[in-house]
């Protein structure tokens, strides 16, 4: 493969992956989940204050709704919040550049494991380009998820250590990214305390005579832990897995040691299931999107063609590395409870990409006669490409919109006609209304700090998060509905169909005011105006 | 394969086959389903296993061959999915919503003859077809322990063997354990049996990898356990 060939495909693979990631970002997802709402404020609330929402300076973990955010993605949030102003797209720029860069460094992984083998040019080129298009690098890319980050800085932790095989002086800094991403995501915690001692366990004969590069490597890891070992004992280090984890069914029906091993077993094979890789398509949060699953279905082929070539050999670095990488990164999602939780995987799912690519690859050689080899590549490419616009770009922007809060973003232009008006929102199904408002609607750091504040039940790094947070942003009062409030004056009050269903509108002689439409077409949510005259003797019956 | 050589003998290999066909609850919930359908995939197993074996036997595979086409002819006949041509009542409802999506984005890409029936139509049976093709390759159908799934074909012991065997057997794989494959996929996407009996059609390589699985394990143990100088 001639040079200019090369940086031509790889410039090219990259403008294809830019549009893929960036391409509408601000308006698909349509709306603002409450985690990226969470992370926006949070950064847009430091870059002001050099506090977090609730006045805590440069937090180690950011508390949010019930569990705790890690800090990383927030933190380099700031800059585009910075350039960009508050926006779906300031929140979700982190995540889309990590895929984007994600590419170049598994170009470049590729190439430097392959170390001199001939086709690694095109392996990695296929590499890159399969990372490009893949479904569940492109969704999670889209998302305000610190997962994308954590990949990419785990990935380029890898491409550090393995280029540290031939010159010893990055193993420190490979030790040094590997631990930094471990305050980008919880898989990385676990993922990274496997994967370095293993890794120098499998290439230890190369390692042994560089013993004080790897002390100090070591050292480096070490070094960036620190922050977690501050909060190792106040329950905030450990309160996600504690929420999500399968250890929680230790009582009842399980038995204790074989329940969990079953559960855990399980959960494992969840992830190695074709099904759930080729087909499944399930577009809840955190997994996939309506009628694609994390890989197209057509890739299974390459897919076990791959795994063949593996095993066949399985002495070369490079295979020894993405096997010890197959059985390691499913592990952090087989300790949790959710059924397959791509969010949890996409470590092992860039793995599965890198097998992929190169049963792409073996099936490319197969075929001799050079025009079918483009005509096949290509068909097969912009079948790819025209499966993910109609999955994504359109059935998963309709069919979604409801879970990512667009109906409330909506609604901040309805109610621009009622600033005389009380309005209270109902936040008892979704805790990110209150900051998914303040968050687009530039609300002063310093308001939301002296609101939140008071309202922490416990200390900031804590087992236990309070998640009821009133919200007061101008004259909209963000909190758990109550028909108490259908007896204040002038107030209108908002909810959709389970906060405020007709029959209780009609008990409580409240007036339809105006309704908000999703992107469906479906009413999501109601406005009502109170008359607390005929209102209030129907209060004591409550 | 080299690990088969101590297995030549008959006994060994009727202890194995019976080992990986009836250790498990599967095939006595088909027995009671269909005894023929039970025999055959007994035999389809025993074949395959024979042809891990003999790497050449043009026998081996006729037989092969013709217990695939007589399962299929069965299961083809009285279990063919009838839903996979037509829409059901949600299915219904989310093509009416589906239809003003790609209305509005796709325009004219949509509002033509090519267009209505692919999105409307072929989507759909693609869907259904792909939907029962890859319900064969859920390995926690076969595996799940959950309390309140009615199904767990094989003990969750047998996971790490079938595994085992699977990459063992991917490593030195016939054309025909291949064409096996595909033609039990194949079959899988047309047909629809109940929760107990779905996926029928890859008993014979799932039994053949926990087979393969298990005689592996053994060696490994034999070889890096038990040789071991105290």
């Amino acid at each position: 493969m001639n040079k200019l060939l090369q940086v031509s495909s790889v410039i090219l693979i990259l403008i294809i992956a830019f549009c893929l990631r960036f391409y509408n970002l601000n308006s698909i997802p349509a709306g603002l989940h409450a985690d990226g709402a969470s992370q926006g404020y949070n950064a847009f609330s430091l870059l002001n204050t050099s506090l977090d929402r609730y006045g805590q300076s440069l937090p180690i973990l950011f508390r949010a709704f019930g569990y705790y955010q890690p800090p990383l993605y927030t933190y380099l949030t700031i800059i585009p919040v910075a350039f960009f102003g508050n926006s779906p797209y300031s929140a979700r720029f982190i995540s889309a550049l990590s895929g984007l860069i994600l590419i170049i460094v598994t170009y470049l992984l590729v190439l430097i494991l392959l170390n001199k083998k001939r086709g690694r040019f095109l392996l990695a080129g296929i590499s890159a380009l399969t990372v490009a298009i893949a479904p569940w690098a492109i969704f999670f890319s889209r998302l305000t998820v610190e997962a994308n980050l954590g990949l990419l800085l785990l990935v380029s932790s890898l491409l550090l250590f393995v280029y540290s095989l031939q010159k010893i002086r990055f193993l420190p800094i490979a030790g040094f990214v590997l631990g930094i991403s471990t305050h980008a995501y919880y898989s990385e915690r676990l993922i990274s305390v496997i994967f370095l001692p293993l890794f120098i366990l499998i290439f230890k004969s190369y390692f042994l005579k560089f013993k004080k590069w790897v002390v100090f490597a070591l050292l480096l890891f070490f070094i960036t832990q620190i922050p977690h070992l501050v909060i190792l004992k106040s329950g905030a280090f450990a309160q996600r897995f504690n929420q999500v984890s399968s250890f929680n069914h230790t009582s009842g029906i399980y038995p204790q040691i074989t329940g969990i091993s079953k559960i855990i077993l399980n959960n494992y094979l969840i992830y190695y299931s074709p099904k759930n890789l080729f087909f499944d398509s399930d577009s809840s949060l955190g997994r996939t999107m309506p009628g694609l699953s994390v890989f197209y279905n057509w890739l299974l082929i390459p897919f076990l063609t791959g795994i063949w070539w593996l095993l066949k050999n399985k002495s070369h670095q490079f295979a020894k590395v993405i096997l010890l990488l197959i059985v390691l990164t499913p592990l952090p999602a087989a300790f949790t409870d959710d059924f397959f939780y791509p969010l949890r995987t996409l470590d092992f799912l860039w793995t599965l990409s890198i097998v992929i690519a190169v049963g792409l690859l073996q099936l490319y050689n197969l075929i001799k006669f050079n025009p079918l080899k483009i005509f096949l590549s290509g068909s097969f490419l912009l079948y790819s490409l025209f499966s993910l616009y109609i999955s994504y770009f359109i059935l998963f922007k309709y069919e979604k919109a409801e879970s990512y809060g667009y109906a409330y973003i909506k609604l901040m232009d309805k109610l621009s006609k009622y600033s005389d008006k009380q309005i209270v929102i109902d936040s008892a199904r979704d805790s990110g209304i209150g900051v998914r408002l303040a968050y687009l609607n530039n609300y002063p750091p310093r308001e939301i700090q002296n609101e939140l504040s008071p309202q922490i039940k416990t200390p900031y790094y804590s087992g236990v998060i309070n998640t009821d947070e009133v919200y007061s942003i101008n004259n909209l009062t963000i909190k758990p509905l109550s028909f108490a409030d259908a007896c204040q004056e002038n107030m209108i009050m908002v909810g959709d169909i389970l906060s405020i269903s007709p029959k209780q509108a009609e008990e409580h002689k409240l007036k339809l005011e105006f309704e908000v439409y999703d992107l469906s077409g479906k009413i999501a949510l109601f406005g009502y105006s109170t008359h607390p005259k005929s209102t209030c003797p129907i209060k004591s019956k409550l | 394969m080299i690990f088969f050589s101590k297995y030549k003998h008959l006994a060994s290999i009727i202890f194995i086959i019976l080992f990986a066909t009836l250790s498990n609850f599967w095939i006595f919930q088909i027995f009671e389903y269909n005894f023929l359908v039970g025999e055959l995939l007994i035999i389809e197993t025993s074949l395959l296993f024979l042809l891990t074996l003999f790497k050449k036997n043009k026998a081996i595979e006729i037989l092969l061959f013709l217990s695939l086409i007589s399962l299929s002819y069965i299961l083809l006949v009285n279990h063919y999915d009838k839903g996979i041509f037509s829409a059901s009542t949600i299915e219904s409802i989310q093509i009416q919503e589906r239809q003003q999506y790609y209305a509005h984005e796709l325009n004219k890409i949509y509002k033509n003859r090519i267009g209505i029936f692919y999105f409307d139509n072929l989507r759909l049976v693609f869907g259904k077809i792909s939907n029962n093709f890859f319900s064969a390759l859920d390995l926690n159908f076969y595996f799940s322990q959950a309390p309140l799934i009615d199904y767990g074909k094989y003990s969750l012991f047998f996971a790490p063997l079938l595994i085992i065997g699977l990459l063992s057997l991917l490593t030195t794989l016939h054309k025909f354990h291949i064409i096996y494959f595909f033609a039990a996929l194949s079959i899988n996407a047309f047909i629809k049996l109940d929760s107990k009996l779905d996926s029928l059609v890859m008993f014979p390589l799932i039994s053949l990898c926990i087979a393969i699985g298990f005689i592996k394990s053994l060696k490994i143990i034999k070889e890096n356990i038990l040789s071991r100088k105290i």
